[in-house]
């Protein structure tokens, strides 16, 4: 036992005696790692919506589907803020009236003409919906006993029910009137205008009907002295869609749009062979429309054209039952011969601006009140471009950054491996530029060539750079800037199917340390 | 001759049932055990056995540490013991000893003491009872994973370097045991009361890396689960369970073959909840095809682009029942002649990854000294030699030593660079009058 125990003392002695003096542990390790894996293409740099990708081979077409704005709500009707008064009396009655509970002792139907619809002179309406809009109705009485009163648009209707308010009016005292006021939404309201005869205009019908409360006590009387003090106020009324005949209107118009302001193409040269440029002008209004342009600049170049200049008439659209049933169009070729506008378009223009005027019913009432105007649907300038991909370029076409983050690379010696894979048909050369986030700003550059590639036969050119790079320089991370540069000779055609391949891995060894 | 083929077949089939249980146990767990078996049992059965006499008990105290490992080296060991540079020389060689892809190091350290009660003369049962500690340790490695962090993944882009497996496990068991002990077939079934006074596990049961031959995509995806029973303030956080042990002597009577069912520890243990536990579940790939835009990439990962399928959560456990590490041996004996005997064990369990197989033979040098040497092979090591002597203190006390692989005890010399075990063993043991 002895024995065993002095052996055990010395295998504790001796591992005792080899943890003195020791060394960190290290070791080496080799990794090999992706770190940016970028394809670079097209989509790049141009929006999807302003490329068609060329199938089986074609060329590619840059695609232009823009909206000029024109109108911007101008020709809409308006409905001013409204206030109409009514004051009903009893004449001169000698004696004074019991008011009845059992039937009304006033019954009041109205036809009221609003002449400041829409405020364009010789305009009326028929029929309007409302989008929003109020109506307050005050009454004050002078009669000595509880009223019930009803007060009704009997011309406008909410999803088919009559617009309408019922008010119990306070009796009268000594001191101060009866008032009773209330408050109808009119959101989606149908006003009919024709009035009662349905073949006028602007025409509103209304009821009032009052009758003594049940609620009286006592019988009490109305004098030739007492009278009913009525107020109906419409506010903040916006139109959802009107019929009628909405006057000549012109409106004034300085619309601008942004266009093919995304394709930084160096010296870019441009074949447009092929190229089709419209301007579309779409009536969606059941009126007939003049355009006339004063100006058309892209860029502030001002566009040259034998006919675009000209009054352009767009028939009426065909409205029937509130639904838009045919739409009618003009258009006019933007590319016809004597039009500069694609020497215009050459230089990769980035907004294009329309100064001109818009006018609304410029023959007149022709429709006879039947002119039909949805606030949703309003009349628009489309210009659609299509230029096939034939392009060429002098300069600097990709300017690319990756981050390389701080990282844990203990004694680094090692690589970094740039591979560029190529299916432009053009010949790049690509300079790549590692800087560093040390103190210096240390850089590290190559630079390469790559060759010809076609996206359509599969041939990838293929070019090589290798960073050599250290602990100092991988640890403190780093930006790498990849720039590409091009020199056609001439315009080249691009299939859309092009992209440039950047992959970046880092290789070599470290030490590992405890 | 009735009785003694009646307990033969109650024996075969208690042994066939515990075998059973035991080893769906062990498909559960992985399990282990380590206490060396000596050849030559003082308390073997023999024909006067079946007719006890009143005597005295058997008792022995055994005291053992081993450790082994298929792949680690004493050498390597000190060289990460020493320190400095772990060079591709020192490397190769563990790397081609993963055979089967699997790398394994564990041990166990520990004392039992194990009683048996007084023999009544004419009585067929006597109590017994044991006493233990023992701290098992089980770690285990894919070679991937053994490449990855000592290599690096820069030599072998192109292959998926699987992670599942990887883990250890350790902990320190305290068992009480009271039982019967039968006087006649030398039977013994224990009831154990067991103490995991602490422990600490850690594992990846699913994991893989991978970059791809020109490095332009990589993936990975790993789950691990740590647990440590202690509570937040790090203090011990036992857990308790109850457990079964015993053998089962398969003995014919005057047959020199001498057969034995062990078995230990079979059982449940009920752990409290509150250890610590962590889970982390992330997955990271990068495709290098070609997209519209930026391709998934490390770049975009490191900048928080791409939504990496991430999971990390930290908490206390809840209660949970675990198998204990139970161990079943079946062990045989031979004698060969009068002074020479054979002896062959199969021992699985025990947390050991692989069923632990030992050969030998031993020789009766004299009344008062017995010697022996064996193979062993399994467990967490390869194949290894063990040596044993047996002395006579007295007329009933013996002092038993087992050495394994003995060259490997010599840590610090460069003589046991190559060994990959170790281990010691002493018994002192009092036969029954």
């Amino acid at each position: 036992m002895r024995n065993f125990i002095l052996f055990v003392v010395c295998i504790v002695a001796v591992s005792l005696s080899s943890c003195v003096d020791r060394e960190p542990l290290s070791w080496e390790t080799e990794i090999f790692l992706p770190l940016v894996d970028d394809h670079i293409g097209w989509a790049s740099y141009v929006p999807d919506s302003l490329i068609e990708i060329g199938e089986e081979g074609e060329v590619a077409k840059l695609v232009f589907n823009g909206v000029i704005d024109v109108v911007s709500g101008e020709l809409v009707p308006t409905l001013p803020d409204t206030t109409l008064q009514d004051i009903v009396a009893f004449g001169s009655a000698p004696i004074s009236i019991p008011v009845p509970i059992e039937y009304p002792f006033i019954n009041k139907q109205e036809e009221m003409l609003i002449s400041s619809l829409s405020g364009t002179e010789g305009s009326y309406m028929r029929e309007l919906v409302v989008a929003s809009g109020e109506m307050i109705f005050t009454v004050e009485s002078s009669i000595s006993g509880i009223l019930d009163m009803s007060y009704h648009l009997t011309s406008v209707t909410i999803d088919g029910d009559v617009v309408g308010i019922d008010l119990v009016i306070p009796a009268a005292t000594d001191s101060e009137t009866g008032f009773a006021t209330g408050t109808v939404n009119l959101e989606n309201a149908l006003f009919d205008l024709t009035g009662s005869s349905g073949v006028g205009n602007n025409i509103m019908s209304t009821s009032f009907i009052a009758i003594g409360s049940t609620e009286n006590e006592e019988i009490f009387y109305a004098t030739n002295l007492d009278s009913l003090w009525v107020t109906v106020e419409f506010h903040d009324f916006t139109v959802q869609s009107a019929q009628g005949y909405f006057g000549n209107v012109v409106v004034d118009f300085d619309s601008e749009s942004s266009i093919i302001d995304s394709i930084p193409v160096p010296n870019p040269v441009l074949d447009i062979e092929g190229a089709v440029a419209k301007l579309t002008i779409e009536n969606t209004i059941g009126a007939d429309l003049r355009l006339t342009f004063n100006t058309l600049s892209l860029d502030e170049q001002n566009l040259q054209h034998p006919t675009f200049f000209g009054v352009h008439d767009v028939a009426r659209a065909h409205w029937s039952d509130g639904q838009l049933i045919e739409k009618t169009f003009l258009e006019i070729d933007m590319g016809e011969v004597g039009s500069n506008f694609f020497d215009l378009i050459e230089s990769f223009p980035e907004v294009i601006r329309g100064i001109g005027t818009l006018e609304l019913n410029p023959f007149g009432d022709v429709s006879l009140g039947n002119d039909y105007l949805d606030v949703d649907a309003t009349p628009l300038l489309h210009l659609d471009i299509e230029i096939p991909l034939r392009l060429g370029a002098e300069g600097v076409i990709l300017e690319e950054q990756y981050t390389i983050d701080p990282a844990d690379f203990p004694q680094f010696d090692g690589r970094l491996l740039i591979d560029l894979y190529s299916t432009f048909p053009v010949s790049l050369s690509a300079d790549v530029e590692y800087v560093v986030n040390d103190t210096l700003g240390t850089i590290v550059s190559v630079s390469s060539e790559i060759g010809l590639g076609s996206s359509l036969t599969g041939v990838i050119a293929h070019a090589f750079a290798e960073i050599p790079i250290s602990q100092a320089t991988v640890e403190p991370g780093g930006e790498i800037f990849v720039t590409l540069n091009v020199n056609t000779d001439g315009a080249v055609p691009f299939t859309g199917y092009e992209d440039v391949r950047v992959q970046i891995r880092i290789e070599g060894t470290q030490l590992i340390e405890e | 001759m009735k009785n003694i083929i009646t307990y033969i077949f109650k024996s075969v089939g208690l042994a066939v049932l515990i075998l059973g249980s035991t080893l769906t146990a062990s498909a559960l767990t992985t399990s282990s055990s380590t206490i060396e078996v000596f050849v030559i049992e003082p308390d073997s059965l023999g024909s006067d056995s079946i007719q006890p006499k009143s005597r005295k008990g058997y008792s022995s105290l055994t005291v053992w540490a081993n450790q082994s490992s298929n792949v680690i080296t004493t050498g390597f060991a000190r060289s990460l013991a020493q320190g400095g540079f772990i060079s591709h020389e020192i490397l190769d060689p563990v790397l081609n000893r993963h055979i089967g892809n699997m790398g394994h190091l564990g041990g166990s350290a520990g004392f039992e003491y194990s009683w048996t009660g007084k023999v009544a003369e004419g009585k067929e049962w006597s109590l017994c009872g044991t006493v233990g500690s023992e701290m098992l340790v089980d770690t285990r490695w894919t070679s991937d994973a053994f490449e990855l962090m000592w290599y690096g993944n820069g030599g072998h882009t192109g292959r998926v370097d699987i992670l599942s497996g990887t883990g250890m496990r350790a902990a320190l068991f305290n068992r009480f045991s009271l039982g019967a002990h039968n006087n006649f077939t030398g039977q013994r079934f224990e009831i154990s009361l067991i103490q995991r006074l602490a422990g600490a596990e850690w594992s990846i049961p699913y994991g893989y890396f991978w970059v791809s031959d020109d490095a332009d995509s990589l993936d990975t995806y790993i789950q691990t689960e740590g647990r440590i029973h202690a509570l937040n303030d790090s203090t011990f956080l036992p857990a308790y369970g109850i457990g079964v042990s015993g053998k089962v002597p398969l003995t014919p009577v005057g047959s020199a073959l001498r057969v034995e069912v062990d078995f230990r520890d079979l059982g449940i243990l009920f752990e409290p909840e509150g250890s610590k536990v962590y889970w982390l579940d992330e997955g990271i790939a990068t495709t290098g095809l070609p997209v519209l835009g930026d391709s998934l990439t490390w770049e975009n990962i490191i900048d928080g682009n791409v939504s990496t399928d991430s999971l990390i959560q930290t908490g206390n456990s809840v209660s949970r029942m675990v198998l204990l590490p139970t161990k079943l041996s079946l062990k045989l004996n031979y004698e060969l002649q009068e002074n020479l005997m054979f002896s062959a064990s199969l021992t699985t369990g025990g947390w050991m990854p692989e069923p632990l197989i030992s050969v030998g033979l031993g020789w009766v040098v004299s009344d008062e000294l017995s010697v022996g040497v064996k193979i062993k092979d399994g467990g967490w090591g390869g194949s290894r030699p063990v040596v044993w002597a047996q002395y006579k203190i007295t007329d009933k006390r013996f002092i038993s030593v087992s050495l394994e692989d003995p060259r490997g005890l010599f840590i610090n010399s460069e003589s046991s660079d190559s060994f990959k075990a170790r281990g010691i063993s002493i018994r002192l043991q009092r036969a029954p009058d």
